[in-house]
């Protein structure tokens, strides 16, 4: 595992970070840091490469090109066993939670600290007891992921992702397929987690609300490539068509969606 | 040491899923399979015979549970198949030994027959109907839903928490499921021919004891074994090698693969281990 010795307090580093399928090339040269403490939204649309860079970083996905420092280990290149390592110094919540369903939710979050520690059954439990408190879950303990809404299976994701005490946690779209209040819920504990734990947080989301209740910086992709790292002034106040129509959502713009009657007209005759 | 790892965790698998998806060259995409199957041993071995000695993959929380799927809820589908095949073996052979006047040969007969040929075989068959098509279900519906992902960011080994332990269940209780085919078998034997030939059960059993030996024992055990691994590892490998995007679609396509690949290997191995046997062991 080579030791990276990352600028000023980068707990993340991305470096001209470049994924290739085959001949398409997904992801163009990335860079960025992501400091400790802070909630960086990672934005775009469909097939703008999110997904993509969210798996490069959490190392699901062998980067083609560049660097990934995640606090201090280069993770590019890496063997499957330094990685395994490096990744018990973050979480991620999948955007389907992901949680095994054939165990109980208690049971998932005790999953990786059985694994990882040496810790007894009493003192997992009470772990276990403790981090669903954090998420406001502890009611639902024994019950398993099908038998709980999908917003409490994302706070669970959430819980069981907590385990291990990261440093940094992934969240892949965590307000997908959610009502708005489960949205305003997931949001409040990622403010949470970033102002008790100090808790780095990643998200990738397209939700305009959410970015406004908890971006500390956006990260916004097009085509593989950053179009903005900023503030959310600056993403309100932007002027690049692509981002101007990602904010307002106008089917007229840069990232198409709305078709002109010569183009129907033509689509029909051809 | 775990073995090297030509490509990383999923993304082995995934290479291999690929190369399925594209048929048109069904050579190489036959080697790829095989060559993705021998990975996926090698490293199911290494997770279930060295990795538990040295901490890294502790097996009892899961391994319990599998081997109750696997022997005990097995337990009444292979009393039924076996005790019917002793008995359809009695039925079917017994006109024609009694022409000759050699009904006397009908125990040595059911008993060699299902000690090499039909106990191992058909437990086989069974598992792989029950048993193997929930294992590359499970598996391939947990890669849909990022189960597998999942496990491996939070540095699970998704084949030393998934497969060791269903691979090694399949390795125990295969040879006592088929030990238990043996006597179930002969016994419905035994029932027919009381009924059609008056063969008494004490005799038929006499019988039995003096016509066989361990070595026809230990040729259906060492075949329970590798029908076992076989099945084991065909079965959970077309599960993680199910890509998410695949869905439901890919997913019955691949248990329909699993289990004919399964039985194919195992009617495959079955021919060169009988040959084998009776060249060397018999």
């Amino acid at each position: 595992m080579s030791d990276v010795v990352a600028a000023d307090n980068a707990i993340i580093r991305v470096e001209n970070l470049v994924k290739r399928f085959g001949s398409v090339e997904v992801l163009r040269g990335i860079t960025f840091d992501v400091k400790k403490g802070e909630t960086l939204c990672i934005l775009g649309g469909s097939g703008g490469g999110k997904s993509t860079l969210l798996n490069c970083m959490i190392g699901g996905l062998a980067a083609s090109e560049g660097r990934v420092v995640i606090d201090g280990d280069d993770i590019v290149g890496i063997s499957e066993r330094s990685l395994d390592l490096v990744r018990r110094k973050f979480g991620v919540m999948f955007q389907g939670g992901a949680l095994l369903n054939s165990m109980t939710i208690a049971q998932n979050i005790a999953l990786p600290i059985e694994r990882h520690t040496k810790l007894d059954e009493d003192t997992i439990a009470t772990m276990v007891k403790m981090k669903l408190h954090q998420v406001d879950l502890l009611h639902a303990a024994e019950r398993r992921p099908s038998a709980i809404s999908g917003g409490m299976q994302k706070r669970a994701a959430v819980a069981r992702a907590l385990a291990l005490d990261p440093k940094i946690l992934f969240y892949d779209e965590p307000s997908a397929g959610l009502d708005p209040i489960s949205t305003t819920r997931i949001d409040h504990l990622i403010n949470k987690l970033k102002t008790t734990m100090r808790m780095t947080n990643i998200v990738v989301t397209h939700v305009m609300e959410s970015v406004q209740r908890i971006a500390d910086r956006i990260l916004m992709l097009d085509h593989g490539k950053v179009i903005l790292d900023g503030t959310l002034d600056d993403l309100m106040t932007s002027d690049d068509p692509r981002i101007k129509q990602f904010r307002t959502g106008d089917l007229a713009g840069p990232g198409g969606g709305a078709t002109s009657t010569e183009d129907y007209h033509r689509d029909l005759l051809m | 040491m775990e073995p090297s790892r030509p490509i990383p965790g999923s993304a082995a698998l995934g290479w291999v899923g690929r190369s399925a998806a594209r048929p048109k060259d069904s050579l190489v995409g036959a080697l790829q399979h095989i060559s993705g199957l021998w990975y996926l041993l090698r490293l199911t071995l290494y997770y279930s015979f060295v990795a538990p000695l040295v901490g890294r993959n502790p097996l009892r929380k899961q391994l319990f549970p599998m081997l109750s799927n696997v022997g005990v809820r097995s337990f009444p589908i292979v009393f039924m198949v076996s005790y019917l095949i002793g008995a359809i073996l009695v039925i079917q052979t017994g006109p024609p030994l009694r022409e000759f006047g050699q009904t006397a040969l009908i125990p040595q007969m059911v008993a060699l027959s299902m000690c090499r040929e039909f106990g191992p075989v058909m437990t086989a068959i069974m598992l792989t109907a029950r048993v193997g098509a929930s294992y590359t279900a499970v598996l391939a519906s947990m890669k849909i839903n990022e189960e597998v992902t999942a496990l491996e960011t939070m540095a699970i080994h998704p084949v030393g928490y998934l497969v060791a332990p269903r691979f090694l269940a399949m390795l125990i209780m295969t040879p006592c499921l088929v030990v238990f085919s043996y006597l179930i078998g002969m016994c419905g034997g035994s029932m027919v021919a009381y009924a059609l030939y008056g063969i008494g059960v004490e005799s038929y059993f006499q019988a039995t004891i003096d016509s066989i030996g361990m070595a026809d024992v230990w040729a259906g055990l060492i075949k329970a074994v590798v029908f076992s691994v076989l099945m084991s590892i065909i079965c959970c490998y077309y599960g993680l090698i199910l890509r998410p995007q695949d869905g439901s679609l890919g997913l019955g396509r691949n248990v329909t693969f699993a289990v004919v690949n399964s039985l194919v290997a195992i009617i495959l191995s079955d021919a060169v281990l009988g040959a084998f046997f009776i060249g060397y062991l018999l």
